[in-house]
């Protein structure tokens, strides 16, 4: 098992799939990708495409009926030993949580416990990884500051005396106490007005180029998303169609599902555009179509979209994408951008 | 089809059921030649209509099947809601039937699938129908029968036998006619405390939200007040000062003593329904506070307020039977309290022979009371969708 | 844009106007949970006044008019009556109240009708530790089985333990309490003979002196397992069934996923993130509770001839002995509410979302 020293999270094929009354939902599907040091990869896609289990299954925080049905979590120490997440046992499991890779939680009034002081969260934590008490307080309120928020204020305060931005911070900063390589945000701008979204934004950015972490970011905005990550990676029914530089899958998108996406989003930039919805709803993932998944709803369709899934290819280095019709989208995006 | 002609005949049993348990009460009113008659034309005029509601929702059922083919792939139901405004009105007609047997199947599914809620639905339904139709087979014991005793036998007492499949009491009265006869009075007192509490809950409980202020206050104060006291207590001293000799005075009684929680629930619906633009609009257009409570609090409270009901029904059985086994309210034959109280004062807890005396009203009472929490249970069920779906 | 909205100062140091002082009084949980306590403590005691004095049919009345049967004038008659009943008749109806108010708020509950006029006081004293002993170690230790087996079935639901607990607790939910008490003497005392039920009335075994000795508390803890087991019997279903649900519905909140994601033992989720949340739901309905087991101890006592104060109302109400039972029920009610009382408290020290501003519950 070897990987460069540059990864710190190699996903190789890895399959989440629930339990359902109506048979298997199979909520992730042979999915790979690599995680650089320092890098944000934004996975992006509409609700139910598989983002969040596949970040549940990262942490292997998955529901009772949910399950890893295959593949590898590669995660590499700072030490350079790797090792596969899928397979640690408990306390493995335990320690390497937040130690290693943290996550921040969308929706952050559910996220904390209602009935304890942030202290108590804060020392909790540390208690589990064994920091001891002061040194946990002196992070934190370094954190605190670090993330604009004041530290004696916040530090003994319940959840529900602070505001929905104060409280996504709190988690942050929660989330930094260990140093953790690797930090997975789901959603964590989704419940708070823009400006706060804003600072977030740059607060993220900025503790970034001070702790050299890499973050792996959910989201359904493409605004943020294009402006905080590296790499991009686009989910549809479960499986990653398209995985590039951010400016690659943005403006040169080569799967119709990417394109299709992006023409659904307001953009600021190019003023009085129309927006075209994508036609029709997420596929069934219990029995999902045969081919490509996309086909139904794809513009671009021809027969063999319908009975043969595409393999995924590299039309450029460190550019991938699944789709049959990838010179037509292509050239569709181009005509697009000109217009 | 199966699934058809059982809900048919269900409906068919509860309908000629509740003629005949009409056809029984108005006789026990008016009693004579009168009353035979009155009995007789209830009892049709409630067979035909009866019947003929059962025949609308059987009709509805079967119509509902045949738009199966219609069905929202995701749930499995039949699709309905999406109106074609060109359809004509039988079409109209005929698919608002289908909605409705649509509904009465994914009630009758809800009621089915859960196994404890069924149990419960058939027990109250063996209950009640005990108790309206029991006294057509069974004949009622109110005088002692002294010549059943056995020689020898020191006491009337004895245990269950073919002739007397629950034991002979302390009169050597058949217990089981006493069980049969004993419940009649409690089940029907029960039930009108349980709708008086229902009546004054949502009347108080619409009155504090929409009229707010001091009415809200004093009703709201009321309520913490009745809910703060401990109601046996309460009900024992209200019941040797207030001298009961009707029923119905206890079933008010307990109707104001269980309107509270009810109450509260109402009034916060309503709350939270006066914020809707909807109900604003029906304010405007001053379409009434009835049309409120009935259009806008009532149908979204169904389920809360069944389960409501029943737990009053349930706390009027238990405090009926309970003033009436500690001797503070009048006895009077036949009542389930009053075969517990007799059997206490005649010794049956403390000796081997008379237990059966006790069994019969003690296993009563206790499995119609956890009929109704099973049942009341598995209503929510039927009410709420959120409930019954789920992996 | 790099300008960032700077966080919210820290609240000011409050300045203390007497004005604010009442109004941090008003805002603080205990102290609003104790009037609230102390105006439906009032409403009660005027509502016996009431009841006794002012209604149609009133005892005062009913005594008035016996004694008129027996030939005595109405003033004698009433004189006799105000003598057994402690008032005025000559006062107006609101002199009468503030003194009967005043009384009380003293302590003075009056004399019994019956036996010599004892005072209330101490029949009080005398049937109420009982009652309080067994109610509340039966609620206790309902409480502690019922939280405890609903934890352990919501974690294992589905399994056989899940099912089995599950059907018993509701079975033993829907059943009365009085019905598990009779059940209990029919199995438990006339079948299986397992104990003398006619020879456990009274708390404790009167040949036994009484004192800190081991026989004398190994007997009343015999005379009082009987009700406290159908205390225990009857409300532990509720607690089960409460907990469970609650249990289930808190394992399933975001912040629970983040404590596993954070690496926290199990013990520590347990306790702290789990347990605390699911008992908050529990400890409102902990007042409901006392309320019931209370109402039922009147009927417990009395089937098992155990001396509380359930037992001494009844027997108040049979001999029309209406100032003991207006006594009896205002303690009974006062303890009540002071339960109330504490579980609201209990809830503000658990939850702190209760205790800020009012109008702010959950």
């Amino acid at each position: 098992m070897s990987i460069s020293p540059e990864i710190v999270l190699s996903v190789r094929n890895l399959s989440v799939s629930y339990l359902a009354k109506r048979g298997r939902v199979r909520a992730v599907n042979n999915v790979s990708f690599d995680l650089r040091k320092g890098e944000t990869l934004a996975l992006i896609g509409e609700s139910g495409c598989g983002k969040s289990t596949l970040n549940l299954a990262l942490i292997r925080q998955l529901p009772i009926t949910g399950s890893i049905d295959s593949g590898q979590i590669l995660y590499t120490r700072p030490d350079g030993q790797t090792v596969d997440v899928v397979s640690m046992r408990k306390e493995a499991l335990r320690q390497f949580l937040w130690a290693d890779c943290a996550m921040v939680f969308q929706g952050a009034l559910n996220s904390l416990n209602p009935v304890l002081r942030v202290r108590d969260l804060v020392y909790d934590t540390a208690k589990a990884h064994r920091l001891n008490k002061a040194e946990a307080r002196r992070r934190a309120f370094e954190l605190f500051q670090k993330v604009r928020l004041d530290p004696a204020r916040v530090f003994n305060a319940y959840p529900h005396e602070l505001s929905g931005g104060m409280r996504q911070r709190v988690l942050l900063a929660l989330a930094l106490l260990l140093r953790p390589q690797i930090v997975i945000m789901d959603e964590p701008t989704t419940a708070v007005d823009i400006l706060t979204q804003r600072s977030i934004l740059d607060v993220i950015e900025q503790l970034k180029a001070e702790f050299g972490f890499s973050v792996i970011f959910i989201s359904h905005d493409l605004a943020v998303a294009a402006e905080i990550a590296d790499t991009v990676a686009t989910m549809y029914a479960g499986e990653i169609i398209e995985i590039g530089p951010v400016d690659e899958v943005f403006y040169r998108s080569r799967h119709a599902y990417s394109l299709a996406l992006l023409n659904a989003a307001p953009r600021l930039s190019t003023g009085q555009e129309e927006l075209l919805s994508i036609p029709g709803s997420p596929p069934d993932l219990i029995e999902p179509p045969t081919g490509c998944k996309f086909h139904p709803r794809c513009a671009f369709a021809v027969e063999v979209c319908k009975t043969t899934p595409p393999p995924l290819i590299m039309p450029e280095p460190g550019h991938r994408v699944a789709c049959h019709e990838t010179d037509r989208v292509m050239a569709h995006n181009n005509r697009k951008i000109t217009t | 089809m199966i699934g058809v002609s059982s809900v048919g005949l269900v409906i068919g049993l509860v309908c000629g059921g509740l003629a005949l348990a009409l056809g029984i009460y108005l006789k026990q009113l008016r009693p004579g030649i009168t009353g035979f008659i009155v009995c007789t034309i209830a009892g049709f005029g409630c067979s035909i209509i009866g019947g003929l509601i059962a025949l609308f929702v059987m009709a509805a059922v079967i119509i509902s099947h045949a738009y199966v083919d219609r069905q929202d792939p995701f749930t499995s139901r039949a699709k309905l809601e999406e109106v074609d405004f060109s359809e004509t009105t039988a079409q109209s007609t005929m698919r608002r039937l289908a909605n409705f047997g649509n509904t009465v199947r994914v009630s009758w599914g809800a009621l089915v699938r859960n196994k404890a809620g069924f149990i419960g639905f058939l027990g109250v339904t063996f209950f009640l129908a005990m108790s309206a139709f029991g006294p057509l087979f069974i004949e009622y014991e109110g005088s002692a029968q002294f010549s059943r005793r056995v020689d020898g036998a020191r006491s009337l007492f004895q245990a269950p036998s073919a002739e007397f499949p629950l034991g002979l009491d302390w009169q050597g009265r058949s217990v089981l006619s006493h069980v049969v006869y004993g419940g009649r009075i409690l089940i029907v007192t029960s039930i009108q405390a349980g709708l008086a509490a229902t009546a004054v809950a949502v009347l108080f409980g619409s009155l504090a939200a929409l009229m707010g202020g001091w009415v809200d206050g004093i009703l709201s104060a009321l309520a913490n007040f009745i809910l703060t006291i401990p109601q046996f207590p309460l009900l024992l001293v209200l019941a040797s000062v207030i001298q009961f000799t009707d029923p119905i005075q206890m079933a008010l009684l307990f109707g104001f003593l269980n309107w509270p929680t009810l109450m509260r629930a109402v009034r916060a619906q309503v709350l939270s329904l006066r914020e809707r633009d909807y109900v604003e609009a029906a304010f405007a257009l001053d379409l009434g506070l009835w049309h409120i409570i009935s259009r806008e609090v009532f149908p979204n409270m169904v389920s809360y307020i069944a389960v409501n009901l029943i737990f009053t029904v349930r706390t009027a059985l238990y405090g009926l039977v309970a003033l009436v086994v500690l001797g503070i309210v009048p006895l009077q034959e036949p009542d389930w309290g009053v075969m517990i109280f007799m059997g206490r004062s005649q010794g049956a807890l403390f000796s081997q022979e008379a237990i059966w005396m006790m069994l019969g009203p003690i296993l009563a009472i206790a499995l119609f009371q956890l009929s109704l929490v099973l049942f009341s249970r598995s209503l929510e069920e039927v009410f709420n969708p959120r409930l019954r779906s789920g992996l | 844009m790099t300008s960032i909205p700077t966080p919210r100062p820290v609240a000011a140091a409050p300045r203390r106007s007497p004005g604010q002082v009442l109004r941090r009084l008003w805002d603080s949980y205990s102290f609003r949970v104790l009037i609230q306590s102390l105006v439906t403590i009032w409403a009660v005691t005027t509502f016996t006044f009431v009841l006794i004095r002012l209604m149609p049919g009133n005892p005062i009345q009913i005594r008035i008019d016996q004694l008129m049967n027996r030939g005595l004038t109405f003033e004698e008659a009433e004189q006799q009556a105000a003598n057994l009943f402690d008032f005025d008749p000559d006062a107006p109806i609101l002199e009468q109240y503030v003194d009967y108010i005043g009384k009380l708020a003293r302590g003075d509950l009056g004399n019994s009708i019956l036996g010599g006029g004892t005072p209330v006081n101490s029949i009080i004293l005398e049937f109420l530790p009982w009652t309080l002993f067994s109610v509340g170690l039966g609620l206790l230790l309902s409480f502690l089985l019922g939280t405890l087996l609903g934890v352990i079935i919501a974690y294992r639901r589905g399994g056989f333990l899940d099912n089995f607990i599950t059907t018993v607790s509701s079975i033993l939910y829907g059943i009365p309490d009085y019905v598990i008490a009779l059940l209990l003497i029919l199995v438990v005392g006339v079948q299986l003979q397992w104990f003398q039920v006619g020879q456990m009335r009274g708390a404790y075994n009167p040949a036994i002196e009484p004192g800190f000795t081991l026989e004398f508390i190994a007997s009343i803890f015999q005379h009082a397992i009987l009700p406290v087991g159908t205390y225990i019997l009857s409300t532990t279903g509720s607690w089960v069934l409460a907990m469970k649900s609650s249990t289930l519905s808190t394992l399933g909140e975001d912040f629970i996923t983040v404590a596993k994601a954070r690496g926290l033992s199990e013990t520590r989720i347990l306790s702290a993130y789990v347990g605390r949340n699911a008992l908050l739901p529990l400890v409102t309905r902990l007042a409901i509770s006392i309320g019931f087991v209370v109402s039922g101890s009147v009927i417990v006592e009395e089937f098992f001839q155990y001396p509380g104060l359930g037992r001494r109302l009844l027997r108040a109400i049979t001999e029309r002995d209406y100032t003991t039972m207006q006594g009896i029920f205002l303690v009974i009610s006062i303890s009540v509410v002071a339960a109330n009382a504490l579980s609201d408290l209990l809830l503000g020290w658990l939850d702190p979302r209760v205790r800020v501003g009012k109008g702010r519950g959950r």
